[in-house]
């Protein structure tokens, strides 16, 4: 999509020259000078449907960034080239929309937008029609959703209306109040079960440097006190004996997987910048620490997932450094984008991530660096049964690339799941393209999170809004693989920058009860952990107390997803009770009979709820946090009662 | 008697029924100065729950087909000095407000808002009206980018034509091309056949489309809202996106200057000033003065030397603030030395208006610390009311209006009638209605700055506040050249009739589009 950019300049003298870094939804970062005309800097990009961002460097200094030339500030500013849809039904018969849940059972889900649209039918034929069911309403919008054991037919229709008004939705996405040949829609090809089998309930990530320093470590001049702030040069020296030392503590929060940063020898304390990727970093420890560590992981049944960054490596990476030495003689000068010789680390003459000199990007088009990156992760597969994979920067990798690393990790080992970091709430290419698992639900943490508990910019209705148009967007699996996040080691930690401290525990409920996989961030659990400028901050060891009660919370939490693994996995999620002035809020998570209902006060009082009016045919089992909402009535300030119901048979 | 001809405006505000800024405000006042002429009527959005002094009106509906559903519009009618206005909502009382009033008031920054069929159901619709209730059509207006969709239906408007048996002639009156209504390739598949052709067309030619460049394509002629921001267009050089709707297709723009409405703003009318004056009573501006002086604490001794300047408007770059200051540089101490510059010429120092960023923001902030730093000389309010800005305007010796940009502009005139004289950038609407005091063709009604920039504006500030100390009598002649300009809705709705009895003339006989926009514009 084409899209100008223009930044009027007038009354700033000293502006010479702007440049735009543009980070589009798919492909690399770019720089380009803006071209300045009649008291104005104008630029014509051309970026893909989606969300991409810019930014801008005023003046040739790369070392400021700026939003528009009045707000100096580390960020972006978006380009959205997406339109909000209007029509009378949104659907589409794709994954977005339609999928196989558990079998043969599929899930349809469809949004209207007009308020007289008061039913939609399932039509299989004349004798089976079965009724969607309304998820969510708000103003003009309804979020439907219908779950049909697939029987012998292989065609469906959809009709939508009310009273006389009825229409058949057409594969146009116009309508007619006449059957048409348009009207038919086919149900998809029974998929392999990949999704269902990779499936992960709830992760831990851990940045290696800050987590724990074992008293194995040897002691060095480079490392600063455990308890110093973070400054991305200097090591605090935390080791992988350091995490098997630490091992049982987590595995008591119910994780079934860690995620770690990068553990490659790599050239700083984030080593990202990879110096060679087939060598635990010599401050984590050796290979057979290494191995211990996964062992031990393995035998309490906690998978391991490792992040990788196939975009960019170290300046000391060895094919880069043998290019710095022979230069145009070097066998590996094609492995990345070298502008011209004498290769200069002074002249930045080489193409790195971000105009970041420390991190040069591969040429991904290059066979022998695609096997070698591919080699290298199939020899921790191999040799330490590595379960899974967090892709850095996938949106900037190409789709081919990532589609042929993932397929020879699955030749290998079949069940391995791929989680692509991505900023622009775009799994589509990176799902259907690439064919990887899940990305880093920026979208969730962007649209709804940020937006409700910290900017405060929406309400409660509107929160949930959000959070209805994030799982409408992209398909089911694509939700529930996705890993949703309140902090990660590029974003400040949620506790620090939550405005409403009260609300912790309310964005956490919220977090792990709608689909997804929640990752919890080291030292989350503690609730309080580092100022806003200090997320890769240490780990406060000297107050690790698992009986607080945030942490004791957060154990609830992964403890009912673990015991009701199936709801969490296969279930859709209902609101079927919201009260903006009262500040209540009831999410249910559905499958089959069962249900688990998270009832949310973000009131600052008490409150209690008409439980009878809201769940009349259901039978309460089990009350799993808060007090009895029958017998006592009340549900506290700030906090969430949460329930295990059964649909009562003898209403359905 | 012969029978007046009707002019339908399609606006997306009408004041005071519901107004988001100054666009609601012309929509008002245009057809009323109109109807002198013609039979006006008002086609405009009904937000449910959001709509002001609304009674006395009449209901009734009609049905459009939109891909393939038939669909109820509700309209609203009532009638008010000669005016005929008409709300339209569909009968999902929600969808209105919500896509289109939420786009408007930009309510969430990760999201586009505006869904743009909607906009093209409203112009089908306000088409479906036109022919249901309108007779003896001369003119449909389009203020803006949210009523381009009467521009989607080529095939409606030519029934319409042919059901009339009139010939009319549609017009873009653009009053800020900033604001377009970006459309995006994902909504073809939402969108009828119609609108989707010329929006495809429009992709093809230009490479983007967007509701305003829609309506630049296919209006018949393109107005704007003064001669000066007309040229700007022309020249493409103004910091809006997409100049190339005007750049490439030649089009010609003509510029109308809105009129202000002096029957309030004018401290002879004002509701609001104490005591009214006018020309031959200036003086009674004194007993604003001293108010002011003694209301903020301002030193009051000298009173009559020392010059009070006003800032009155939105606290935006576009309007100039970063022309006093650095508003981007975070330490806002920076900002106190700036504005301590302009104090040590011995003025004193109003700014009036919300600020860009909220009270949270940088310029809320600075504007803060410098009031409390300097409060005998500065005085800074965010909260604007009509009530204050009369009484700072009578009160003020000089109006500063450094925009960047200015379609038209409505302060300066405010400023000039309320006798106080205007110093302002030389851009859009400025340059038209202030005459500079160093260009001896005009009366001088006011200054020009000389640079576009920090020392400009503060040069020129220098030297205008050296007439007033020194030269009180050349002073006094800027300010009554100043009160008597007349930029009246009375006067200037004069440049509408003229430009519509020329095009009446030929379309009664052969419609020669360049011909006749040539003539007229040259």
């Amino acid at each position: 999509m084409k899209k100008e950019i223009v930044v009027p300049i007038k009354g700033f003298d000293n502006i010479k020259s702007i440049t735009i870094g543009i980070f589009p939804k798919k492909g690399r970062y770019f720089r380009e000078k803006m071209i300045r005309k009649d008291g104005k800097f104008v630029f014509e990009l051309d970026v893909p449907e989606g969300i991409s961002y810019y930014h801008l460097y005023l003046n040739d200094d790369f070392s400021k960034v700026f939003l528009d030339i009045n707000t100096p500030k580390e960020s972006w500013v978006p380009i959205i080239t997406k339109s909000e849809i209007f029509t009378h039904i949104n659907f589409s018969n794709n994954s977005r929309f339609v999928n196989y849940i558990k079998d043969d059972l599929i899930e349809i889900r469809l949004i209207s937008y007009y308020t007289w649209i008061k039913s939609v039918q399932l039509v299989i034929d004349d004798s089976l029609i079965f009724d969607f069911s309304v998820c969510f309403e708000y103003q003009n919008k309804k979020y439907w959703s219908i779950r049909y054991e697939k029987g012998k037919q292989n065609n469906f229709a959809i009709k939508f209306g009310f009273d006389d008004r009825q229409y058949w939705l057409l594969k146009n996405h116009k309508a007619s109040k006449i059957f048409d040949s348009l009207a038919v829609f086919e149900f998809p090809e029974f998929p392999n079960k990949k999704n269902i089998t990779r499936l992960f309930n709830t992760g831990y990530q851990i940045f290696p440097d800050s987590f724990f320093k074992s008293k194995y470590q040897a002691s060095n001049d480079y490392f600063v006190g455990w308890n110093s702030q973070p400054d991305n040069l200097r090591y605090f020296g935390g080791d992988v004996k350091g995490v098997f030392e630490k091992l049982d503590l987590i595995e008591k929060l119910g994780i079934d997987f860690i995620y770690f940063n990068p553990v490659f020898h790599g050239g700083s304390p984030h080593r990202y910048d990879t110096i060679d990727y087939r060598k635990i970093d010599p401050i984590l420890g050796t290979e057979e620490d290494f191995d211990l560590l996964v062992k031990k992981l393995h035998s309490k049944k906690i998978k391991i997932i490792l992040d990788i960054s196939l975009n960019h490596c170290s300046l000391d990476f060895f094919a880069f450094r043998d290019i710095l030495k022979y230069q145009e003689k070097s066998a590996y000068k094609e492995w990345f984008h070298i502008n011209s010789f004498p290769l200069s680390i002074g002249n930045v003459n080489y193409s790195c991530w971000h105009g970041c000199r420390d991190l040069v990007q591969f040429n991904l088009d290059n066979e022998e660096v695609q096997e070698y990156l591919i080699e290298s992760a199939i020899y921790w597969v191999k040799r330490f049964d590595i379960d899974g994979w967090r892709i850095d920067v996938s949106s900037e990798l190409p789709d081919y690339f990532l589609n042929k690393f993932f397929n020879s990790i699955r030749d290998v080992k079949d069940t391995t799941v791929f989680i692509g970091e991505n900023q622009h709430d775009d799994t589509e290419s990176f799902l259907n393209l690439a064919n990887g698992d899940g990305i880093t639900a920026y979208g969730l943490y962007l649209d709804v999170f940020i937006q409700h508990f910290l900017d405060e910019r929406i309400n409660l209705i509107a929160l949930v809004q959000s959070l209805m148009e994030y799982n409408y967007a992209h398909s089911f699996w694509a939700i529930q693989n996705s890993w949703n996040f309140l902090s990660n080691h590029d974003l400040p930690r949620f506790y620090s920058i939550l405005k409403n401290k009260a609300n912790c525990f309310l964005a956490f409920g919220l977090l792990f009860a709608i689909p997804g996989t929640p990752v919890l961030f080291y030292g989350e659990e503690l609730m309080k952990c580092g100022d806003p400028k200090d997320t890769r901050c240490s780990m406060n060891w000297d107050e690790y107390n698992a009986k607080s009660s945030f942490h004791m919370f957060i154990k609830d939490l992964i403890g009912i997803r673990n015991n009701y693994k199936d709801i969490f996995m296969y279930g859709n999620i209902e609101i079927p009770f919201i009260d903006i002035d009262r500040d209540l809020l009831v999410v249910v998570r559905r499958f089959d009979n069962e249900m688990i209902c998270f009832i949310m006060n973000f009131s600052d009082n008490p409150t209690d709820l008409d439980f009878i009016a809201i769940f009349g045919n259901t039978k309460l089992i089990k009350v799993l946090r808060g007090n009895h909402p029958i017998s006592s009535k009340i549900i506290n300030n700030k906090d969430s009662s949460i329930l295990h119901l059964r649909v009562n048979s003898d209403f359905t | 008697m012969r029978i007046k001809r009707s002019i339908v405006h399609i606006a997306h505000e009408v004041a005071p029924y519901y107004k988001n800024g100054g666009l609601g405000d012309v929509v008002s006042s245009l057809p009323h100065y109109l109807s002198k002429k013609y039979k006006n009527v008002i086609i405009s959005f009904y937000y449910k729950g959001l709509m002001n002094f609304f009674d006395n009106y009449i209901t009734d509906d009609f049905f459009i087909e939109m891909q393939g559903v038939d669909y109820k519009f509700n309209y609203y009618y009532l009638s008010k000095n000669d005016v005929d206005y008409f709300f339209l909502n569909l009968e999902d009382e929600q969808v209105f407000c919500t896509y289109s009033h939420n786009a408007l008031n930009g309510k969430n920054a990760y999201k586009n808002f505006s869904s743009i069929a909607v906009f093209l159901y409203f112009g089908k619709a306000a088409l479906k009206l036109i022919q249901l209730k309108v007779s003896n059509l001369a003119f449909i207006i389009c203020h803006d980018w949210h009523a381009a969709g009467i521009f989607a239906y080529p095939s409606l408007t030519h029934i319409l034509k042919m059901q009339s048996q009139i010939d009319f002639r549609t017009i873009l009156l653009i009053h800020h091309y900033g604001h377009q209504g970006n459309i995006y390739e994902d909504i073809y598949p939402f969108l009828e056949d119609e609108p989707l052709e010329l929006i495809k067309d429009l992709y093809l030619n230009y490479g983007s489309a967007t509701l305003l460049g829609l309506a630049i394509e296919h209006a018949d002629y393109l107005l704007t809202v003064s001669e000066n921001y007309a040229k700007e267009l022309k020249n493409g050089k103004l910091p809006h996106e997409n100049l190339k709707y005007i750049l490439q297709n030649k089009k010609n723009i003509i510029g109308m200057p809105n009129g202000a409405d002096y029957s309030e703003w004018h401290p002879e009318n004002s509701p609001f000033l104490t005591t009214n004056y006018n020309v031959n009573s200036k003086e009674n501006k004194l007993i604003f003065k001293n108010e002011i002086f003694q209301k903020y604490g301002f030193d009051i001794q000298n009173i009559e030397e020392t010059p009070l300047v006003l800032y009155m408007c939105r606290l935006t770059i576009q309007k100039g603030i970063n022309l006093f200051y650095d508003s981007y540089d975070s330490k806002q101490e920076a900002a106190t030395d700036f504005f301590n510059k302009y104090l040590k010429l011995g003025l004193k120092f109003i700014i009036y208006g919300e600020p860009s960023g909220g009270i949270k923001g940088n310029i809320h902030k600075s504007l803060t610390l410098i009031s409390q730093k300097y409060p005998e000389s500065f005085y800074y309010n965010p909260n604007y009311d009509d009530e204050n800005a009369h009484i700072f305007l009578a009160a003020s010796d000089i109006v500063l209006m450094p925009s960047l940009f200015e379609p038209c502009g409505l302060v300066q005139l405010y400023a000039m009638a309320f006798g106080a004289v205007p110093i302002v950038n030389q851009v859009g609407g400025l340059k038209d209605t202030v005459n500079n005091y160093y260009e001896k063709q005009r009366l001088p009604t006011g200054f020009y700055m000389e640079n576009c920039n920090r020392k400009g504006l503060y040069d020129t500030t220098k030297k205008v506040v050296e007439i007033y100390k020194n030269h009180p009598d050349k002073w006094e002649q800027i300010q009554i050249n100043a009160m008597k300009q007349d930029f009246s809705w009375n006067k200037n709705i004069q440049n509408y009739f003229d430009f519509f009895e020329e095009i009446e003339k030929n379309v009664q006989f052969e419609w020669h589009v360049d011909k006749l926009v040539n003539k007229y514009c040259s």
